[in-house]
């Protein structure tokens, strides 16, 4: 046999090594990463992660802690494995965060060995335990990376085998530890996602190794505890020695992320009131996904810079201000005179070297930048007085969040609306204890900040309100004095109890404080500060983000853009042949499957497929006449084919079963 | 033999048959033993320790594990003859035993626990293990089944020897729980102990394991009030009082497995940190949309389609007096029949009917609906239907009532009733 030679040959795969490919690749994304504005933004936006990631510890800090103390502490001698139910919230995006900080304090504090499972890894129990035992073995066998990539358990793979992935081994392997005897760590990160009898038997094999290997499981639940006692039975749950723990409500952090990074005058770019009511809304209304939220305002930001270069220099902390503004060059500053608000100021002021000269104008820009910035804060402090007196009124007209405060203040002048008027009348209320707390708080606020005189004259009234307690007013000590009432008849009766009543008891010590007090915040104080910054303020627009396209682009429409590129090809192709003057117009240059769309909107629930074929011919074609319909030329039959074919592909059309020669119409309206 | 019976007071009737069948040295084994019995009843513990004392050779496999075939037979081979042996099929494993037994004469125990497993790795291997001394042709091996299972369940043959394992009665159980008594107590007060906890705890559970749980949480409770000096340690009824609530309070945890005391709320101090928000709720917290998706998808899971004009529309006529009399029925069949299948088109349009405001369909809503399958609040049915996906509702009517009431929304009023 001739051909037995073929099988001496073979194919020899050759893998190239990895590490020399890499270094030739180039990044693609050097051209961008050179450019002014991305160095610009990276330098904001890397601030900002940084005091992203200090919120996150700082907020996950106590449960952490807790929770590494009970897998410490817990109690191995009771034939039960520990366990611990993690709530978690619907928020799944932001899970993974928590999860790495989990798994990292544990590596640092308890034990080296935890293995995270995700319900995708873990279809069968075998798979389930190939991961665990892969997992924990690998571990000890590279020392201990703090990074697992999904990469990485692959290539562990090649030096484990997979057969070799059992219990029995893992046992074995535990055996090197005799003497410190770790606790072996399991985390289920998505719990509702495991399949429940994957679960049951994964917790019964584990029990019947509880003395020889320290398990501790955490599952982490999304909804409720009551997921756990749903999906397993009484067989398992005995087995298992649980304890609730619930992380914050994801709300809070959105509120924690929100206040002490974005609405702070620190944060060298500003949300727009709409744009950041436009995200909380997202917020709550789609995810409560922190993560995304970030994102959001991180592809705000990046638009930001992107479009304006004058930007990536001066939307930045004030330090850097002037030199960046002596980096403004021919572009920037022609940019910037383009600016609405300039331009306004530049009217007003006439200052005609504010066109001509560039250097006048540097040193203009500067100025009216750290003004900007001056304004920002007194913004800011004034807001936080006002989130103070308000946060906790009955019904709390201005909301209970400072993020809702800031949405009113920054779409309209807050002092001229109702709720102000309405909180000035309930703050006139306050109990004297409520008061002395609030003025406290205003008044570490105030002193923190620019504004030193006012907040002096506000110790004087604090002082004065303290003293109250000290020494009582006189007049609470009058007693009551009976009222002369020389009245003849009962209608003399009517008229001086009237007037009595308009005179009403005169006001008492405190009163007459409270009421100093609450209109030197609310009427002098507050109402110069907390109008809107862009009414007054200069070149505003370069530090506000304001995009009114990141509604489309952070949240995708689905049949919109369809119905777009359908209904008008020009709008995505740019080409001048689909040039439309009507929206119902159809033009023979446009693309076939746009032509058959726009003929079918014009249609009923169900299409006459050979109706339809006419009109697409006429329309191809519009000299034909309709004389003899029936002949049409066979190229013109094949593209309608086609074209109905990917509009049947796309779903706006079906075959119908009633009327064979008939399709059926499965969208109604358009949505635009 | 004291010893053993020692260690489990209420199995000497088991231990002793155990004993009959395995003890004797120079006389064939017999076959199979069947062991049945409810889960902790002490199957596995006694009869591991029984092997371990009289130091016969066995090999314990717990058949959960055992996923693979490879898996059970290498583990038997490991604990038999302490070689790392590859072993993929039924045939080597016999080949291997077979080398094993003529070797030496001792006898061979394999004991298979957790059996009704096996059959989930192959239908024949339990009859295969049934036969085993047939194959090897070699009266000193035999195989011990384990299950919580009876045996009529397992195609066993009749004259296979079957041990029970009873469950335990009060009595037993107070003599087995006394082992646990701590030493700075005297007997008689711990005796007092277990028997009010027995007559509260046996109502619900027989389980030893979970028994021993209760027994130990609650013990220093009890302890408590003498401690303090309140209560002589004698007045057994004064304690009684003392202790009912609380054993109470772990009666309503036993099948959830979650004891009350133990759920640890973490509640944010307000003194301690800044406080933005500190409202914790135990309830289902979902974003906006996605409540409203789980009430809608609950409402068409249980009403049915032909009443959903009535339900949601604004103008949908005159009811009719017919519907009154039907309505009886309704109501007994629409929560009993439980969750209906329902197409995503429905699930939208109560989802707008019941909402006020506008939401535009976006990419982000419909992926609502995915989260709510991945959370197990919904179910997909039939995973290759793209065209028309259709869905089930798995909540109660209780968790979607709380639910519409974060809403403001009253859900009679959309149910038929």
């Amino acid at each position: 046999m001739d051909y037995s030679d073929s099988v001496s040959k073979g194919f020899f795969v050759y893998i190239p090594k990895r590490g020399k490919k890499k270094e030739q690749l180039q990044d693609p994304l050097s051209e961008i990463t050179s450019e002014d504005w991305y160095r610009g933004y990276t330098k904001v936006w890397q601030s900002i992660e940084k005091k992203l990631n200090n919120i996150e510890d700082d907020a996950m800090k106590v449960l952490l802690k807790d929770l590494v103390n009970f897998i410490q502490k817990a109690n191995l001698s009771i034939n039960q494995i520990p366990t611990v139910i993690l709530l978690t919230g619907v928020n799944l995006p932001d899970h993974s965060v928590l999860f790495n900080k989990f798994r990292d304090k544990l590596q640092e504090e308890v034990t080296p060995h935890v293995v995270m499972l995700s319900s995708n890894d873990c279809t069968s129990i075998k798979h389930t335990l190939e991961h665990i035992t892969c997992q924990f073995m690998k571990k000890s066998e590279e020392s201990i990376e703090m990074d697992i990539d999904d990469d990485d358990v692959e290539v562990s793979n090649t030096y484990l085998k997979k057969s070799d992935c059992n219990m029995p081994s893992l046992v074995n392997w535990y055996d090197n530890f005799k003497s410190t005897r770790p606790r072996l760590v399991i985390v289920l990160k998505d719990f509702e996602g495991f399949q429940p009898a994957v679960v049951c038997q994964l917790i019964l094999i584990l029990s019947g190794y509880l003395d020889c290997l320290p398990i501790t499981l955490v599952f982490g639940v999304a909804t409720t505890e009551a997921a756990v006692g749903e999906s397993l039975s009484h067989k398992i749950t005995s087995r298992l020695n649980l304890k609730v723990f619930q992380s914050q409500p994801s709300v809070y952090f959105l509120n924690n992320t929100v206040d002490k990074v974005f609405l702070s005058s620190a944060c060298p770019f500003q949300l727009s009131g709409k744009l950041f009511n436009f995200f909380t809304s997202i917020f709550l209304f789609y995810d409560f996904s922190v993560n995304r939220f970030i994102h959001g305002v991180k592809y705000c930001i990046m638009d930001h810079f992107y479009k304006n270069k004058s930007v990536s220099l001066l939307c930045q902390k004030e330090n850097k201000l002037k030199k960046n503004v002596s980096k403004l060059d021919n572009d920037c500053l022609k940019e910037i005179r383009e600016i609405p608000s300039f331009k306004k100021y530049i009217e007003d002021s006439k200052d005609d070297k504010l066109v001509t000269d560039d250097d006048y104008t540097r040193k203009k820009i500067l100025k009216l930048l750290l003004l900007l910035r001056r304004t920002l804060d007194e913004f800011y402090i004034g807001l936080r007085v006002l989130y103070i007196l308000v946060k906790d009124l009955p019904q709390a007209p201005f909301g209970k969040q400072f993020r809702e405060v800031y949405c009113t203040a920054m779409s309209k002048d807050i002092t001229k609306t109702s709720e102000f008027k309405e909180c000035n009348q309930l703050l006139k209320f306050l109990s004297k204890d409520e008061l002395e707390s609030k003025v406290q708080e205003i008044f570490n606020i105030l002193n923190e900040g620019i504004f030193s005189e006012i907040a002096a004259e506000l110790e004087k009234l604090n002082d004065e309100l303290k003293n109250i307690g000290l020494n009582p007013v006189s007049n609470m000590e009058k007693s009551p004095t009976k009222i002369d009432l020389n009245v003849k008849n009962r209608s003399q009766l009517r008229k001086k109890l009237a007037e009595m009543s308009l005179k009403g008891p005169k006001k008492v010590g405190y009163e007459i404080t409270r009421e100093k007090i609450i209109d030197f915040l609310m009427v002098s104080f507050l109402p110069s500060y907390i109008v809107p910054y862009t009414e007054k303020a200069v070149l505003w627009e370069l530090i506000m983000i304001r995009d009114k396209d990141a509604r489309n682009k952070v949240v995708p429409r689905i049949r919109g853009p369809i119905h777009t590129a359908l209904n008008n090809p020009h709008h995505y192709l740019m080409c001048e042949c689909c040039k439309l003057e009507d929206d119902a117009e159809i033009v023979s240059t446009m693309p076939d499957i746009c032509i058959a769309y726009k003929l079918h909107l014009e249609g009923g629930p169900l299409i006459n497929l050979y109706d339809w074929l006419q009109s697409f011919s006429t329309i191809l074609n519009p000299e034909r006449s309709l004389d003899n319909v029936d002949d049409i030329d066979p190229t013109t039959q094949a593209r309608f084919t086609q074209a109905v074919a990917e509009l049947e592909f796309l779903g706006f059309i079906k075959s119908s079963k009633v009327k064979p020669d008939h399709v059926a119409r499965l969208t109604w309206g358009t949505n635009k | 033999m004291e010893n053993l019976y020692n260690l489990f007071p209420c199995r000497k009737v088991q231990i002793n048959k155990i004993h009959q069948l395995l003890g004797e040295e120079f006389e064939p084994l017999t076959d199979v033993i069947f062991i049945s019995g409810h889960p902790a009843v002490g199957k596995t513990t006694v009869i591991q320790e029984y092997l371990k004392h009289y130091r016969i050779n066995y090999a314990f496999i717990n058949c959960v594990e055992c996923y693979s075939y490879r898996l059970l037979h290498e583990q038997i081979l490991v604990q038999l003859t302490g070689n790392k042996l590859k072993c993929d099929t039924f045939m080597e494993l016999i080949h291997h035993l077979k080398l094993l037994v003529s070797k030496n004469n001792e006898k061979f125990i394999i004991v298979l626990d957790g059996a009704e497993y096996l059959e989930e790795l192959n239908a024949n291997y339990f009859s295969a293990f049934c036969r085993l001394q047939e194959f090897v042709n070699c009266t000193n091996i035999c195989v011990i089944f384990l299950s919580s299972l009876l045996p009529e369940k397992f195609n066993l043959h009749t004259s296979v020897i079957t041990i029970h394992f009873p469950q335990y009665s009060k009595d037993e159980l107070l003599e087995i729980l006394k082992l646990t008594k701590p030493e700075d107590c005297s007997h008689t007060f711990y005796e007092n102990y277990l028997n009010s906890a027995l007559m509260i705890f046996l109502r619900m559970t027989r389980d030893l394991n979970e028994m021993k749980f209760l027994v130990s949480n609650n013990f220093e409770k009890y302890c408590e009030p003498v401690k303090k000096g309140l209560v002589n340690q004698d007045d057994v009824t004064l304690l009684w009082r003392n202790i009912l609530p609380h054993f109470k309070e772990s009666l309503k945890s036993i099948y959830s497995g979650l004891s009350t005391q133990s759920i640890e709320r973490y509640l944010y101090d307000p003194n301690i940190n800044e406080v933005i928000c500190t409202k914790v709720s135990s309830v289902l917290d979902l974003p906006y949309y996605a409540k409203y998706f789980l009430i809608s998808a609950y409402l068409a899971s249980y009403n049915a389609p032909k009443h959903d004009r009535r339900l949601f529309m604004k103008n949908h006529g005159k009811q009719r007096k017919r519907l009154t009399k039907q309505q009886v029925k309704e109501k007994m069949t629409l929560e009993l029949l439980g969750p209906k299948a329902f197409p995503l088109d429905r699930l939208l349009a109560i989802f707008y009917a019941i909402m006020e405001e506008k939401a535009s369909l976006t990419v982000n809503l419909m992926t609502q609906i995915s989260t709510l399958v991945e959370l197990k609040l919904l179910t997909r049915i039939g995973e290759s239907n793209l065209e028309r996906p259709k869905f089930k509702c798995l909540v109660g009517l209780q968790c979607v009532d709380t639910v519409a009431r974060t809403l403001g929304l009253n859900i009679q009023k959309y149910l038929l009733d």
